[in-house]
């Protein structure tokens, strides 16, 4: 008996240590995010030199630079460049390696003037031809180019000279700098090595010097870049880090001084810590979709019904930490055209969503919303579920891996309603109806399918004025709300999280980070 | 003349009770000892607030709110989560799904176990060739196991269940065996044999009941253990989906938001002590009843 007493009691003393690690642990926590946590945004003073060491999650994949792939998120616009790329803040197309362009009143051509001082990184010229085999790789199918639907309108590229060319196309396009955006300009002398990671010869401010797959790529500072003396840093190594949670881990403890791939909730907790600070870059719509042929989402009433039960600011504060606008259209707000009065159509209104459903004569249906494998779809879900709940819908959650996601994506099928998630809204409208599945209007994800919807994607497309694109959009946005296929939960930009001691990275419009002019205000290495 | 009773009415009914079934007695006393009460006592509290969650809960454990992270307060004694829950509802739904996990996989599991373990008194090649499997299975740590049945069924109730089962299989299987291959050799079975006492009596009347002590104690572990699988996998988002609350799917949560609301993982880890804490009790007392004779 003497010898099994003691275990007895150092049971029950190991059960109150745990309780008390517990609580520790928590006031631990507690103090570490109290009100001193750090607002701070800006970044320590500029100073040259130094080596910047970053994260991300996916491995590079060089060989995939014209289909925006995330794992040259970091690399590709630091050591590539592209014709235009669009300002953030305007919305409207800056000259990179393009020093002046005049698109044809009718949008059906446009005329583009090279400068004339960039050079390769091997030494060689840029000309018009090397951007003309660009845009062929983007044109041909097989490359999986995000630009390829527009590079298709493309009936003629012409070069002038070696810095002058001209491009016309089958159909008015206004959108051809989303084409340029995504579209970084490769030379063709080394193209095909880029995909082993050698040779891999940009025009941007930093050099691609080495690539161990799976492992560190490494960047270093070219020397005879046009603008050299706007390069702060001397090299820059990316790390690539596949757990999100090891991000974190590495940024706070200085391993790495900015990553990418952390999840948001964790980015949003750490910047609250003094010394480090938040970085807004691309952004997406997140859609509630229904198709349009299954019951009983094939009546327009149970879709609109479902869009105005759902509390569209509780998911903006209780799962994006008030990091995201509570929005009924998918565009940027800086779309030409962007009405909004139409972005707060589905307000929360649970009582008219209960009307709506009783004039459909839909009550207590059950099915399955699909959601993806993440906190945050999971969690956009349980509200959604919780407000249908509300007004007598029983939704049943199918959770997705990405890969099955994606799967059902392209078989044009969701199976189900879906929280719809990687859904960019960097694009302009004239291009997203054009190519993202659930606006086309040929193979439709959400089956939506007639003439007068065709009409109103190809007025969205082929507008060439800004006041034709404002009357196109109000009008596509007009039958978008009333059919409520695809109505947008939330928009909200993707978060990561910097040491303050890093400052001028620069995102691109389609989410992209561009390194060339990043400083650190203490440089090392 | 009156027949006087050689013991007290009391006493007889004891021994009664004792001639009748030894087993279930010796099993009994464990629940005597003050381990065993406190055991019993958190578990009994702890099933009876799961059975009666919904009476005692009526609005389910889903009521969202626009409050959200907030500490423990009178109202809420475990606070609220992000959506503005209750945790101490949600913790004991959560209850409601570990316990339906726990006490149906690990007796499952004990019992498959115990019969692979003794299919050698059928045929000792199939019981040489199922002891192999049971040590494929052991080579499968509990959360590999759980994650590759995750992967293949999917996340949800269901593969935490056959992970708990299937994890149980071994130790069960071996025990059995053992008691088996112990027994066999022994006179009273060879002369049982001898007798042509079928092979299917002879393991139900004698092999069995020698294994059944390391068997029960050994599902009592279990049922430790099988608390910790359950939110092992739920921690790394691989157990029941939400909004469907568990112990470990609460943790989870609770881990996400440790730096803004650190009182979150308090209540749903305490909850999990104690239920592991109950369970190792009652494992302790049957451990000491069994070894008591």
């Amino acid at each position: 008996m003497s010898s099994r007493t003691p275990a007895w009691r150092t049971r029950l003393i190991a059960a109150a240590a745990s309780v008390a690690l517990l609580t520790t642990a928590a006031c631990s926590a507690a103090t570490d995010s109290g009100p001193g946590g750090g607002k701070d945004t800006a970044a320590g003073p500029v100073r040259d030199g130094g080596t910047l060491t970053v994260a991300q999650a996916s491995d590079a994949d060089p060989g995939s630079f014209l289909k925006t792939s995330v794992g040259n998120i970091l690399s590709e616009y630091t050591v590539l460049e592209t014709l235009t790329l669009m300002d953030a803040k305007t919305g409207k197309p800056k000259g990179v390696l393009a020093k002046s362009w005049k698109l044809a009143p009718d949008a059906k051509s446009i005329d583009i003037t090279l400068r004339d001082d960039v050079t390769f990184h091997s030494g060689r010229k840029l000309t018009a031809r090397d951007v003309i085999f660009t845009l062929k790789k983007v044109r041909d199918p097989a490359t999986g180019a995000a630009g390829q639907a527009i590079a298709q309108q493309i009936t003629s590229m012409k070069a002038e000279g070696d810095h002058e060319l001209k491009l016309t196309f089958s159909k008015p396009t206004p959108n051809v700098f989303d084409l340029f955006e995504t579209a970084p300009i490769l030379n063709p002398a080394t193209y095909d090595d880029y995909a082993a990671g050698k040779n891999v010869d940009g025009t941007g401010r930093f050099v691609w010097k080495s690539w161990t797959p799976g492992g560190r790529i490494a960047l270093t500072k070219y020397a005879k870049y046009r603008d050299a003396k706007n390069t702060h840093l001397d090299k820059i190594n990316i790390q690539v880090i596949n757990d999100p949670t090891a991000i974190v881990s590495a940024i706070r403890s200085g391993r790495v001084q900015y990553g990418v791939g952390a999840a948001a909730l964790d980015a949003r907790s750490l910047s609250k810590q003094p010394g480090y600070a938040l970085l807004s870059s691309g952004g997406s719509a997140i859609p509630f979709s229904m198709d349009v042929t299954k019951a009983p989402f094939d009546k327009k009433e149970v879709r609109q019904a479902v869009q105005y039960a759902i509390d569209r600011r509780r998911i903006v504060q209780q799962v994006e930490g008030g990091h995201a606008d509570a929005t009924s259209l998918p565009w940027k707000k800086n779309a030409v055209g962007y009405d909004a009065g139409q972005a707060k159509h589905y307000g929360y209104q649970p009582d008219k969503a209960k009307k709506l459903l009783a004039k459909a004569g839909v009550k207590g249906a059950t099915f399955k919303v699909v959601t993806l494998n993440t906190p945050e779809a999971t969690s956009i879900f349980q509200i959604v579920k919780n407000n249908l709940a509300a007004v007598g819908l029983n939704a049943k959650p199918e959770v997705l891996s990405a890969t099955e996601y994606d799967g059902r994506i392209a078989k044009r099928d969701m199976g189900a309603p879906a929280v719809q998630m990687m859904n960019s809204n960097a694009l302009l409208p004239a291009s997203a109806v054009t190519s993202r599945p659930e606006f086309v209007p040929n193979d439709n994800l959400l089956h939506v399918k007639s003439p007068a919807y065709t009409k109103l994607v190809k007025n969205v497309s082929d507008a060439s004025t800004p006041a034709a694109q404002k009357k196109a959009l109000h009008a596509y946005n007009a039958y978008f709300l009333d059919q409520a296929f695809a109505v947008p939960l939330i928009t909200r930009p993707t978060l990561t999280v910097r040491s303050t001691s890093v400052g001028g990275i620069a995102p691109t419009q389609t989410g992209f980070l561009n390194l060339g002019q990043a400083w650190l205000s203490e440089p090392k290495g | 003349m009156t027949d006087v009773p050689l013991t007290a009415p009391g006493a007889a009914a004891t021994a009664t009770r004792r001639r009748l079934n030894p087993t279930l007695s010796r099993y009994l006393s464990a629940f005597r000892t003050p381990r065993g009460v406190i055991g019993l006592s958190i578990l009994g509290i702890m099933v009876l607030a799961a059975l009666l969650a919904p009476v005692l809960f009526p609005g389910g454990y889903d009521q969202q709110g626009s409050n959200a992270l907030t500490g423990p307060s009178a109202q809420h004694i475990f606070g609220v989560d992000e959506f503005g829950r209750d945790i101490f509802i949600r913790s004991v739904y959560g209850l409601r799904v570990d316990l339906s996990l726990i006490l149906t996989a690990v007796p499952l599991s004990m019992a498959v176990g115990t019969l692979i373990g003794l299919a050698g008194a059928i045929s000792e090649w199939l019981g040489a060739g199922l002891q192999r499997v049971l040590d494929v299975v052991i080579g499968f740590p509990g959360l590999i196991l759980g994650i590759c049945l995750v992967a293949i069924l999917g996340p949800g109730w269901f593969p935490l269940f056959l992970t708990i089962l299937i994890g149980g299989l071994p130790t069960a299987g071996r025990l059995a065996r053992g008691a088996w291959l112990t027994q066999q050799g022994r006179e009273y079975v060879l002369a049982a044999r001898v007798l042509g006492v079928p092979p299917r009596k002879l393991l139900v009347r004698h092999v069995l009941p020698n294994a059944m002590d390391a068997i029960v104690v050994n599902g009592a572990v279990w049922m430790v253990i099988g608390v910790y699988i359950e939110a092992g996998l739920s921690i790394v988002g691989l157990g029941v989906q939400p909004p469907t609350p568990s112990i470990g799917v609460l943790l989870n949560n609770g881990l996400r938001f440790v730096t803004q609301a650190p009182t979150y993982i308090i209540g749903p880890g305490v909850v999990l002590l104690l239920l592991s804490v109950g369970f190792s009790l009652i494992s302790d007392a049957l451990n000491e009843a069994v070894n008591r004779r």
